[in-house]
């Protein structure tokens, strides 16, 4: 078997172009890859709104709670976050404010997407 | 103008312009501290690269020559043509990304060592094609990276990471 590694940064760059589920999973194929960071992560928050407790949009790459707690982890250093957002009206205002809070203690953070839009009518 | 010569570890050289080893951001800032400390001399600027192999530096100066090229069309070209210029690009890119794992993993190293922003892209995004959907197992296996983490180490992050391996 051949020992090559590739550096941290290396894998942090791979990392920026799949899911935050994939980029979970790459996380642990080896030392190096279990210390990537986000540079640019795309969320997509589980919620179950609806009546029959469907999510409001579909996605192969939605992100459950764990998920979020585990790319809060890596973003640090994000240049890009984007969120599409699926909730209630409501809930919706709380999430970006929210994210707008943390999103100002990114210092490297250029660009902030937050995508309100769902299946069911949008803001 | 001065010619400069890429040297590859095994002993290789390779002419190229200056303007496509400005993409090489390492090669531009070695080629600037030889020429602050060698002023006008014309003879060849000789860069060594101990950790380029040949073959490897070839598709990497391949790509800087091409992605010059392209880059002196879309700016001689109107904006009504610039559509088909990148599809023609996006074309180039996915052609020269047919290389195996084994291939792909030196021109990412390359790549990073030698500081090409838009060919690190190319080769991570093309990293990432094969990523998707593997489990760390599966990527191991994939690009022949020896396990690095400890049983428990392992056994810890799978634990917190439960939530994307199912």
């Amino acid at each position: 078997m051949r020992t090559p590694m590739l550096p941290s940064d290396i894998w942090t760059h791979v990392a920026s172009f799949l899911s935050i589920k994939d980029a979970a999973r790459l996380s642990g194929v080896c030392r190096d890859a279990s210390r990537l960071q986000l540079e640019h992560a795309y969320l997509i928050p589980v919620a179950r709104a609806d009546d029959d407790g469907s999510p409001l949009i579909e996605h192969t790459d939605l992100t459950p709670a764990e998920g979020f707690l585990w790319a809060s982890r890596r973003w640090a250093s994000a240049r890009v976050l984007h969120m599409r957002l699926q909730y209630s009206d409501a809930s919706r205002k709380e999430w970006m404010s929210s994210m707008t809070q943390a999103a100002a203690s990114l210092s490297r953070l250029e660009k902030l997407a937050l995508d309100c839009s769902s299946e069911r009518g949008a803001d | 103008m001065r010619n400069i010569v890429l040297r590859a570890n095994d002993g290789a050289d390779h002419v190229i312009s200056v303007a496509a080893a400005s993409l090489c951001k390492t090669v531009a800032s070695l080629l600037q501290d030889l020429e602050a400390s060698k002023g006008e001399d014309t003879d060849p600027l000789i860069v060594p690269l101990p950790n380029v192999c040949n073959c490897t530096l070839q598709k990497v100066l391949g790509f800087c020559e091409q992605q010059r090229a392209f880059d002196e069309l879309c700016t001689a070209s109107p904006a009504a043509q610039q559509a088909d210029l990148t599809r023609q690009i996006q074309a180039w890119q996915m052609e020269y990304m047919q290389v195996s794992t084994d291939e792909l993993y030196h021109l990412v190293m390359a790549a990073h060592y030698l500081n090409v922003p838009r060919l690190l892209d190319l080769c991570t995004d093309a990293m990432a094609e094969r990523i998707r959907g593997k489990s760390p197992a599966q990527v191991r296996e994939c690009f022949g990276l020896k396990p690095s983490l400890s049983p428990e180490e392992e056994e810890e992050i799978r634990r917190s990471n439960l939530w994307a391996l199912n």
